[in-house]
């Protein structure tokens, strides 16, 4: 049996390749994600049991409906008033925790053929009506 | 034999996604269509593994059942 | 020593036995008990989504009550009381020795999982089992949220309490005669996941006291007001609580060490490397708790350094997969009711373990972290994969603990209901995860392709309650009425079974 362990150590071999390519792909497009781009605008967002707030650079505020604009590249500055909520648009693949105490930022860029309504939802556990702690994302052109 | 098709797979697709990254140098990158990229590329690689490892059981379920190896049962002495 | 349930003991007897046996009996026991009671509350929760907005439940916070039950009592009242169930019907026999080297300790840390269990159910929290501040410490109602901590801490004391018995029982009451790298790889794993309790848990006891004094007002640690920090006790409790998957699941690979080369009748195909993987893994499994808090903003060197530690978790898994191929290559296999279920698990175990590395790629963490996604893949390891291994080798060992013989036919339509059932309900799970659909909610928004795959689920969860059904069915009428087995090789597969001939309780 002795010389058969030998195919075992090639298969971890395999597995670990493999694991590494992995690992370099997601470091990679996590990179890519991670720099924010210069000519941002930045969004405030606040969640609170069971909604949430959006307050635009000139100050205008809006509850439950976030109004932006596309082809334009935007920070969201994010942060929790009471527990921890999560700020996710799932058409864009924005996720990110809203915790008290912290100010999280994530950005994305809406891209210009995306004008339309999409969802904005909580995805941390947040108390009774964290089912429905929903808003709308109104894009425009 | 399995691990040839592995070490393919890893070369295959470390090419493939060699060639996305040189595309991907645009000016602001796509969130979405990177991450969903990201998504089907590993679901892509997860599928094939899993049709090797998920193959390779099966075949042994069939191959190795008692009954089909009955003739060469030479340890059937027992205790 | 047999339980013969037609002439039954007194009842007294085993509940006040100090006996590995009759310890081992009435962990396992409980351990069914809240495994069919966690499964009624996992199908409410799938009537419940099976159409948007109200189908059974009236309000939400019912629905979070039951979640955060089903929850804890899978993990805390299903998964380790079995493994110390199993751990302790067999540790003694597996090393030659009397019994465990505390029995007394044994029975006080069996009664304490009582009062814990007691609490939880009483109690009827709604934090989720992971308890976040500022909600669990600010906003989750009492007394149900403090029962809850009281439930857990307790529990935890009782597995560190267990953990030193079976470490003691194997490293110092093994028979001398008996090297540790000759005995099954069932007692290293049992080995290793005491070890990794004792490292693990105390600092998720910690972080419950912090949690209580957080609720009663007196500090701050969580709350952001008083210089505290929330995302500190996600430190602390996924600190605890990732190795404990592996505590979870180490036993059951341990398991499948133990019934594949005996199914197969072949040796294992290489001890050392399941040693080696064994104890890899528990040093790894501590390398990796951040994967859970990717989204909570975690600095990008955080992020690369625990998807790292996760992705180097994987080979290990992936030695085990390999020594159990390989041990069944080549053997003659017999497909009895506990082989079966190993299969089973392994096939699912790849599929939660592609999961999981799918779900480590940074990014996709945006597409997947807190969807049903997550929710389909953990339980896939879970349900899929340990407890599938765990109903197997309780199969296993039923004509040890019963003397009699189950019944093969009802143990294949169970296994079957089973297996396509989990199949089904975790594949939809994961996939209307990527739909969008968050974990924990009552009410989802109504699209015609979450809710059809809401419902697919939804059958597939019902599958798997049939077949509950008919596993209790064995092993209620079985234990009963069964056959009696032939207590030398009860499967026929010319193997030694264990020792029944225990002695009656010695206390």
């Amino acid at each position: 049996m002795g010389s058969h362990v030998i195919y075992e150590w090639i298969y971890v071999g395999a597995v670990v390749s493999l694991l590494i390519w992995v690992g370099a792909e997601a470091w990679y497009g996590e990179k890519l994600l991670h720099e924010v781009p210069k000519d941002h605008i930045t969004i405030k967002v606040t969640g609170q049991q069971w909604f949430w707030t959006f307050e635009h650079p000139d100050g205008t505020r809006e509850v439950g409906t976030l109004h932006l604009k596309a082809g334009k590249v935007y920070k969201f500055e994010i942060t929790g008033k009471d527990v921890i909520h999560a700020f996710n648009i799932p058409h864009f693949a924005v996720m990110i925790d809203a915790v008290p105490g912290r100010i999280n930022t994530i950005w994305v860029k809406i891209p210009e053929d995306a004008v339309g309504e999409y969802l904005i939802q909580c995805r941390e556990y947040c108390g009774l009506l964290h089912y429905n702690m929903r808003a709308n994302l109104i894009v425009e052109a | 034999m399995r691990n040839l098709s592995i070490m393919a797979v890893v070369a295959v697709l470390t090419l493939l996604s060699t060639v996305g990254i040189v595309y991907a140098q645009e000016d602001v990158v796509n969130r979405s269509a990177l991450a969903w990229g990201l998504f089907y590329k590993m679901m892509t690689a997860a599928f094939i593994v899993g049709a090797i490892v998920q193959g390779t059981l099966v075949y042994i379920i069939f191959k190795f059942k008692e009954k089909k190896v009955k003739q060469k049962a030479v340890e059937e002495s027992g205790i | 020593m047999v339980i013969e349930v037609a002439r039954p003991r007194p009842l007294w007897q085993i509940l006040f036995s100090t006996h590995h046996t009759d310890v081992a009996l009435l962990y396992l026991i409980t351990s069914i008990v809240f495994f069919m009671l966690g499964g009624a509350l996992a199908l409410t929760i799938r009537t419940e989504l099976l159409t948007p907005g109200t189908t059974i439940i009236s309000d939400s916070d019912l629905f979070n009550r039951i979640f955060t039950v089903h929850g804890t009592t899978m993990l805390f009242l299903w998964i380790l009381p079995f493994i110390s169930g199993v751990g302790n019907y067999l540790i003694p026999i597996l090393v030659k020795y009397k019994d465990m080297a505390y029995p007394r300790l044994n029975a006080v840390a069996y009664w304490m999982a009582v009062p814990g269990a007691a609490l939880i159910w009483l109690g009827w929290s709604d934090t989720t089992w992971m308890a976040y501040p500022p909600y669990s410490t600010m906003r989750a109602a009492g007394p149900a949220a403090d029962m809850w901590i009281f439930g857990l801490k307790i529990l935890g004391l009782s597995s560190i309490l267990g953990a030193i018995n079976f470490i003691v029982t194997i490293l110092k009451c093994k028979h001398p005669d008996l090297p540790m790298m000759k005995t099954s790889l069932l007692v290293w794993a049992i080995l290793v996941s005491s070890l990794m309790t004792l490292a693990a848990l105390p600092t998720f006891t910690a972080a419950l006291i912090m949690l209580y004094t957080d609720r009663l007002g007196v500090s701050g640690f969580f709350d952001p007001a008083r210089g505290g920090d929330p995302i500190a006790y996600q430190h602390l409790f996924w600190f605890t609580f990732h190795p404990e998957v592996y505590i979870f699941l180490i036993p059951a690979v341990g398991m499948a060490y133990e019934l594949i080369p005996k199914f197969s009748r072949k040796p294992i195909f290489s001890y050392g490397s399941g040693v080696i993987a064994f104890l890899l893994l528990s040093i790894i499994g501590f390398a990796s708790w951040a994967h859970h808090m990717l989204a909570t903003g975690l600095s990008f060197t955080e992020k690369t350094v625990f998807m790292i530690g996760t992705l180097a978790a994987v080979p290990m898994s992936a030695m085990h997969v390999f020594n159990w191929m390989a041990t069944m290559w080549g053997g003659r296999i017999k497909f009895a009711a506990p082989m079966k279920f190993v299969i089973g698990g392994i096939m699912l175990f790849f599929t939660s373990g592609a999961g999981g590395v799918v779900n480590t790629t940074l990014p996709l963490d945006f597409i997947t972290h807190d969807t049903y996604w997550v929710v389909g893949h953990f339980h896939m390891m879970l349900m899929g994969t340990v407890s599938f291994i765990f109903m197997g080798f309780l199969y296993y060992m039923f004509p040890l603990i019963t003397g009699r013989m189950y019944s093969e036919r009802l143990a294949n339509v169970h296994f079957w209901f089973a297996f396509i059932g989990t199949a089904v309900v975790f594949t939809a799970m994961h996939i209307v995860g990527l739909y969008g659909m968050p974990r924990r909610i009552w009410d989802y928004v109504p699209d015609p392709t979450i809710i059809a795959l809401n419902q697919i689920a939804s059958i597939g969860a019902y599958l798997i309650g049939i077949g509950m059904i008919v596993f209790l069915i064995v092993l209620i009428r079985d234990s009963v009425k069964g056959k009696p087995a032939d207590m030398r090789d009860p499967f026929g597969i010319g193997e030694i079974y264990y020792d029944y001939r225990r002695r009656e309780p010695h206390h």
